[in-house]
């Protein structure tokens, strides 16, 4: 092209020699840039023409030509500055604008479209005031013209200064009359700015029928949509976004999640700044905002994204989101209102009904959170989120659900107004509270109803403005009383002002004209005022029978709203089962007391029960049984029946109140003795895992125990019985006879019985060769060759021993096993048992002593036994022999045989030697 | 008229003493806590009949008599209970160390029931002719009837 075109010039130069021989005073280059001038004019030419026919290529190849030809020629450059900047090359066109006003100051209209270039929206200062600059500029080239002046107005707009554009719109008014256009622009300043009524005023000004007509119609109807919208805390619209401005935003929002909040803030800023109405990026700033705890900040960016793009679910849902995770009901409300229009907008967002459940359970509404949770299960969800859904529904489904909920309209389409209350109920059901604000306002105030006014209250109730809903309501209410789920929406927004004592009057106001919910509501607070847990109910059963009663009255009516009833029913059923749960336990607790009473009063062992469980326990018992009639009864059975006597002789030289008191005194004692021995005998029943009660299970106990309670009776009369009437003397001697009684007689004997029945083993010749037959079957033994026991009897049994029968077979099988083990092993082995008894020749006790002979040559020692030095276990049996008082010992052998063990115990039965007295 | 009987008791506290006293009046009584004492009191004063209690758990063990060697090797070598042995059956041991002082034929009460061992009593009563017995659960009268019959 370029070569073409230097072929061209150099023909025109030729050309133009020969020219400047006919020409003179003309150089020949001056011939040559002449040529080229109009060559280019003559492009240029064409290029406008192109350009008219929108035949944009072929315009910009001409423009570039006539460029190239002429790059002083200001309006080619223009030109092409005007056609780069129509076709999106802004910074090219920037430069041949530049080149236009430096080839040609005083070409305005290239200040002018600079000026637009620079003007725009978004634009940084430094551009903007340099726009405002070229168009002052060229208002000073040209004077007030109209398109200057317009493009002030629009650039001061672009600042940010106001007044300034106001009034370059004011002057531009008075140079003509403005169009409908115009008109709506100057309502978007003047709404931009915030002064909506002088907006809607100017928007009313656009002639109705006309192209901009419906496009004003929409604008004031949005400026009250916004203007309810405001009350509420939003607003809104939106325009082609800059694909700059997009790159700014998805470099913020990557920046975002890569964890530089300030950088993605400053870029999300950038975009905003390029695109005003760029919602995506206003609600990515929201993230970014939101996450820096900037919750105001956040929730205005927010808002501005969601006014901007009123359809956008997911503008919505992040606002939900923010207002979810704040505190408070009205937080909540708002919450709900924004997921409500998420969720209309996308239904197949699962996850949002699982939030706004949570978000109506917040405002109590616990009957909607319910339903949300239940379309949450339906949906597509895993098993984990819906264990926690459902979890979370039982919990729902648990708490206090009866009218905390706002009932959106019945679908009564018959009132006075019939399409606008449609109309409001559709934006609520939608939870575009804003319109249905909005709608309310439109109504002239004649048309307000009850019905209107409930409503409104919904629409303040749902923003949490429960001052504003209760003042509605309450109008509603003074227009007609008998509303009663009105007076349950007064309630209810009283509790949420906390003006509960009136909530409670409209609560019972409502439940007087037949609403069952306000019903059921009463019934809660009734259940949740008896407080006091399981304990203070078990006293208000009656009470809560009667609660249930009302209850279940409701549940029959099968009218919508008592629902809940069932679940406080259940309630107090559980309350009722617990009380009586708890009559159940107190009353078993008492049975088992008293059985416990009973058993440490009866029950328990006697000591004839320690003996049969415990035989090893008999020579301890029966020494102490001994001391007790040795120190317990001996003395005082004489003392008693000497006093007894003495007191029925009547004769006072008998000295009867110095022997009274003595033998007080002795039976103190003997008493205080009892006790003693009681509690040694107890100390031995628990140490072998028994509890005794000895004073009721044993009879010898029972007979000493209720002889003292005789001796212990006639306390008094024993200390005066000199002083006594006759009367008193004969009841002291019969309670004196009956306690001599008790001790000596039943007591008395009873112990004896007891030491007679100290185990007694009756051992014979069988059950000797028994144990000796069972040791041989000892594995130890197989294959030793026995020739047998030889066995004599010199007592003739069978005899009494006071031993157990295991403590015995336990001795004599080690005595038998002891004489095989020392048996030479090369011999026969022969053991010898005899039985043999002795007497001591002091105290004459008999002694039955078994001698166990072998043939050992092992020398053993009694004191090798009784030292546990003897490793074939008579060690351990010495000690056993010595425990049921017997004697283990080493005698000569006699005859074949070379030693003899020897185990002596005390000979029992008939000959009952060796009791200790 | 009955003539004053002098009644020794020997026991290791006061009880027969003071009860004797008190409920069976009468005899003149006259009190030992050891063998040693009662044979000293047995050679100094005229007694007629020995009160003998049987166990003698209140006096220090030096004051015991009996062969505490030998009680102990037919105790199964166990020192302790030949001591409790030797307490519990005292009054047998002083009534052999009072047979061996010469003393055998005194007529003695002692207080133990042998109702239950009639075979051990009568040895004893070889031993000892004028032996008899009283059991635990005895009244005055009786013991002034066995009193008046020694």
């Amino acid at each position: 092209m370029r070569r073409a075109l230097s072929a061209l010039a150099l023909a025109l130069c030729l050309c133009a020699v020969a020219a400047a021989q006919d020409a003179p005073g003309l150089e020949p280059s001056e011939l040559v840039d002449d040529a080229l001038a109009k060559m280019a004019r003559l492009r240029n030419k064409q290029g406008l023409e192109f350009f008219r026919n929108k035949e944009y290529p072929e315009a910009m190849r001409a423009f570039r030509e006539a460029y190239e030809l002429n790059p002083k020629d200001a309006e080619v450059a223009n030109n092409l500055a005007y056609l780069l900047d129509l076709l999106g090359n802004r910074q090219e066109a920037e430069e041949f604008y530049r080149q236009t006003i430096e080839n040609d100051p005083a070409r305005y209209i290239a200040y002018l479209n600079l000026a637009d270039l620079l003007g725009r929206k978004g634009e940084s200062p430094e551009r903007l005031i340099e726009a405002a600059d070229l168009l002052a500029r060229a208002r000073v080239m040209r004077g007030n013209a109209r398109e200057i002046v317009l493009r002030q107005a629009r650039v001061a707009a672009a600042r940010g200064r106001f007044e300034d554009a106001k009034s370059f719109y004011g002057e531009l008014f008075k140079l003509e009359e403005p169009t409908d256009k115009l008109l709506l622009e100057m309502g978007d300043l003047l709404r931009d700015r915030g002064h909506d009524e002088e907006a809607v005023q100017w928007y009313r000004r656009v002639e109705a029928g006309g192209d901009w007509g419906q496009e004003a119609a929409k604008k004031i109807w949005e400026v009250e949509v916004e203007k309810q919208a405001r009350r509420f805390g939003w607003t809104s619209t939106g325009d082609a976004i800059p694909s700059q401005a997009r790159v700014l935003a998805t470099r913020g929002r990557i920046m975002f999640q890569g964890g530089n909040p300030e950088g993605a803030e400053k870029l999300l800023n950038e975009a905003i700044g390029m695109a005003p109405q760029f919602a995506e990026a206003r609600a990515d700033l929201g993230d970014v905002l939101r996450a820096a705890d900037r919750s105001d900040e956040a929730e205005r960016s927010y808002l501005q994204a969601v006014a901007m793009e009123n359809s956008n679910a997911e503008f919505h849902a992040k606002l939900a989101e923010f207002y979810a995770d704040r505190e408070g009901a009205k937080n909540a409300a708002m919450a709900i209102v924004y997921f409500s229009r998420a969720l209309e907008l996308r239904p197949d967002w699962a996850e949002l009904y699982w939030k706004r459940a949570h978000a109506r359970q917040a405002v109590g509404d616990i009957p909607s959170a319910v339903e949300d949770v239940r379309r949450y299960v339906e949906s597509t969800v895993s098993d984990e989120k819906r264990l926690d859904a459902v979890t979370f529904k039982a919990r729902l489904e648990q708490m206090l659900p009866p009218g905390t909920f706002i009932e959106y309209g019945d679908d009564d389409d018959k009132g006075p107004i019939g399409d606008a209350v449609r109309e409001i109920r559709g934006y609520l059901a939608r939870g575009e509270l804003d319109k249905a604000m909005a709608a309310f306002a439109a109504l002239p105030d004649d048309k307000r109803d009850p019905e209107i006014l409930n409503l409104t209250a919904r629409i303040f109730y749902a923003a949490g403005r429960y001052e504003e809903a209760a003042g509605v309501l309450r109008a509603s209410l003074e227009q007609k009383d008998d509303q009663a789920s009105t007076h349950v929406l007064l309630a209810l927004t009283l509790e949420r002002a906390g003006q509960s004592a009136e909530a409670e009057s409209q609560w019972r106001r409502a439940r007087d004209l037949g609403d069952v919910r306000a019903a059921v509501h009463l019934a809660a607070g009734e259940l949740a005022s008896l407080t006091g847990g399981p304990f203070a109910d078990m006293v208000r059963l009656r009470e809560l029978s009667a609660l249930k009663s009302r209850l279940e009255d409701l549940l029959r009516t099968n009218e919508p709203g008592a629902e809940p009833a069932w679940d406080l029913r259940e309630r107090i059923k559980k309350r009722q089962r617990v009380a009586m749960g708890l009559w159940t336990g107190i009353g078993t607790a008492l049975i088992l007391a008293a059985a416990v009473v009973w058993r440490r009063r009866r029950g328990g062992a006697g000591l004839r029960r320690l003996l049969e469980t415990h035989p090893e326990t008999g020579p301890e018992i029966q020494s102490i049984l001994s001391a007790i009639r040795h120190e317990v009864l001996k003395h005082n059975t004489l003392v008693l029946t000497g006093l007894a006597d003495a007191i029925e002789r009547g004769d006072p030289s008998e000295g009867g109140g110095e022997k009274a008191r003595y033998v007080k005194r002795s039976l103190d004692t003997a008493k205080a003795k009892l006790d003693d021995y009681d509690e040694r005998l107890t100390g031995i029943g628990r140490a072998h895992g028994l509890r005794m009660n000895l004073a009721e299970r044993d009879p010898a106990f029972a007979a000493l125990r209720a002889g003292f309670d005789a001796v212990a009776a006639c306390a008094p009369d024993l200390e005066n019985v000199d002083r006594l009437s006759a009367r008193n003397r004969a009841r002291l001697l019969g309670r004196l006879r009956t306690a001599s009684h008790h001790l000596n007689v039943e007591g008395y004997e009873a112990v004896r019985e007891l030491l007679d029945q100290l185990r007694v083993l009756e051992v014979d010749e069988a059950m000797l060769r028994d144990v000796f037959e069972r040791t041989l079957r000892e594995p130890a033994f197989a294959g030793l060759r026995i020739d047998g026991l030889v066995f004599r009897d010199e007592i003739g049994l069978p005899c009494g021993v006071p031993v157990p029968r295991r403590a015995l077979e336990d001795v004599l099988t080690n005595l038998f096993r002891n004489a095989l083990q020392s048996s030479p092993p090369d011999g026969r082995t022969e053991i010898g048992l005899t039985v043999r008894s002795e007497r001591d020749p002091i105290t004459a006790i008999e002694r039955v002593v078994f001698f166990v002979f072998d043939r050992s040559d092992k020398p053993v020692t009694e004191e090798m036994i009784r030292a546990r030095r003897v490793e074939d276990g008579l060690g351990l049996t010495s000690e056993l022999v010595g425990r049921f008082e017997g004697t283990i010992e080493i005698v000569p052998g006699e005859g074949a045989w070379t030693k003899a063990v020897a185990v002596k115990f005390p000979r029992a039965g008939d000959e009952r030697g060796g009791e200790e007295s | 008229m009955t003539e004053t009987r002098t009644v020794l008791i020997i026991e290791d506290g006061d009880e027969y003493r003071d009860n004797l006293a008190r409920f069976v009046p009468g005899p003149r009584y006259l009190q030992a806590h050891n063998a040693a004492e009662a044979l000293r009191l047995l050679k100094e004063e005229s007694v007629d009949l020995i009160y003998l209690d049987m166990r003698f758990d209140r006096i220090p063990r030096a004051d015991l008599v009996g062969d505490h060697a030998r009680v102990t090797r037919e105790q199964n070598g166990d020192a302790e209970r030949a001591w409790r042995y030797m307490e519990v059956h005292q009054g047998l041991f002083i009534l052999d160390e009072l047979r061996r002082a010469g003393f055998g034929a005194m007529p003695v009460i002692l207080a133990y029931d042998f109702s239950r061992e009639e075979k051990r009593y009568e040895a004893l009563r070889a031993l000892y002719p004028n032996l008899r017995w009283v059991p635990d659960a005895v009244t005055p009268a009786e013991i002034q009837a066995l009193i008046n019959e020694s």
